[in-house]
């Protein structure tokens, strides 16, 4: 990417420094930002208390003693939640190119001999539509996936924002665990699931 | 005023994860298959950055904007709850990502990722009525 001298950022409208292509440390960056600015409010940042949240919302006390808390204590989280939509939207309206992304070659070739990416190389989706679509078999595949991120970050008390990010930065060793089994969990899937889901 | 700050921290870890591109189904494979640094370097900044910031909470005894002393809860000491959870999080995550970016990709107007919350809400419903039967 070539570089960008202070005169062509006083003249680029914030649309445009905001289209620029983000280098992934500025991301880890902002990312802590956001735990610590939700710490400063006096929350705690973690994203899969939602789902247990929606689950005491539509009644689960009455299955489960694990789902009667008070509601309102968690309100907040619905209200980060909120933003976290209304900010992928307003992203992807106005300042993001998805067709930027640039994929390792071995990981396409990889995905490639997995049957994805049937037609081309280049990467102009966000998510493979041969898995994302309404077809009963990419359907059943994504939403069992889904029951097992959803159990699995229950059970182990946290998702990426609780125990990798939230967690790690306070030096939390179970979060240490919890992170070395969340790869090895996502590889299996990677290097054995993938190939086959198409098939 | 609180809760537009937090409205508004939501809206901007939306944008963050769109920018670093996190959203991508071809960047998850990609972390998984060790073929690139760049979700491994965005999470890595984070953590040492999460990780100033608490260390500096702590010295300087910062309270939160209630004047409330901050207190971070400590997470239990166990394994089993960590690995088996952690494992099977991760088996779901290769396909059907994380819950920050289930929120974002709605916001993007990927309506099947709908379909996907109420699965991982189903999960976690399943994990309340069968957490009494599991080693934690």
């Amino acid at each position: 990417m070539k570089g960008i001298n202070i005169n062509e950022i006083n003249e680029m409208k914030v649309e445009e420094i905001l289209m620029v292509k983000w280098h992934w440390a500025l991301s880890g960056f902002m990312v802590s930002l956001v735990m610590i600015g939700l710490i400063l409010l006096g929350k705690n940042f973690g994203l899969s208390s939602t789902y247990r949240t929606f689950c005491a919302i539509m009644g689960g006390g009455k299955l489960s003693n694990f789902f009667l808390f008070d509601i309102r204590s968690q309100l907040w989280n619905i209200l980060f939640i909120v933003g976290v939509i209304i900010g992928g939207f307003i992203a992807s309206e106005f300042f993001f190119d998805m067709k930027s992304i640039v994929i390792d070659k071995q990981a396409i070739q990889f995905l490639k001999s997995a049957g994805f990416l049937d037609h081309t190389s280049k990467i102009e989706s966000l998510l493979p539509p041969e898995l994302f679509n309404l077809n009963s078999r990419g359907l059943i595949i994504i939403c069992i996936g889904g029951i097992l991120s959803g159990f699995g970050a229950r059970y182990a008390g946290g998702c990426t924002s609780g125990h990798f990010v939230s967690g790690l930065s306070n030096l939390q060793l179970p979060s240490l665990i919890t992170l070395v089994f969340f790869m090895i969990g996502g590889m299996i899937t990677t290097y054995f699931i993938v190939p086959i889901i198409l098939k | 005023m609180k809760y537009i700050y937090i409205v508004l921290l939501g809206v901007v870890f939306g944008i963050v994860l769109t920018k670093s591109e996190f959203i991508s189904w071809y960047r998850w494979q990609e972390m998984f298959l060790m073929k690139s640094f760049h979700l491994y370097g965005l999470m890595i900044t984070a953590v040492l950055f999460g990780i100033l910031w608490i260390r500096l909470i702590k010295w300087k005894e910062i309270k939160d904007i209630d004047y409330l002393p901050i207190e971070i809860p400590n997470k239990n000491i166990s394994f089993y709850r960590y690995a088996i959870g952690g494992l099977i999080f991760g088996l779901g995550w290769a396909i059907s990502g994380c819950p920050g970016v289930t929120y974002v990709l709605i916001g993007h107007g990927y309506w099947i990722w709908i379909v996907i919350l109420m699965s991982a809400i189903l999960g976690t419903l399943i994990y309340g009525l069968i957490r009494n039967k599991l080693p934690h």
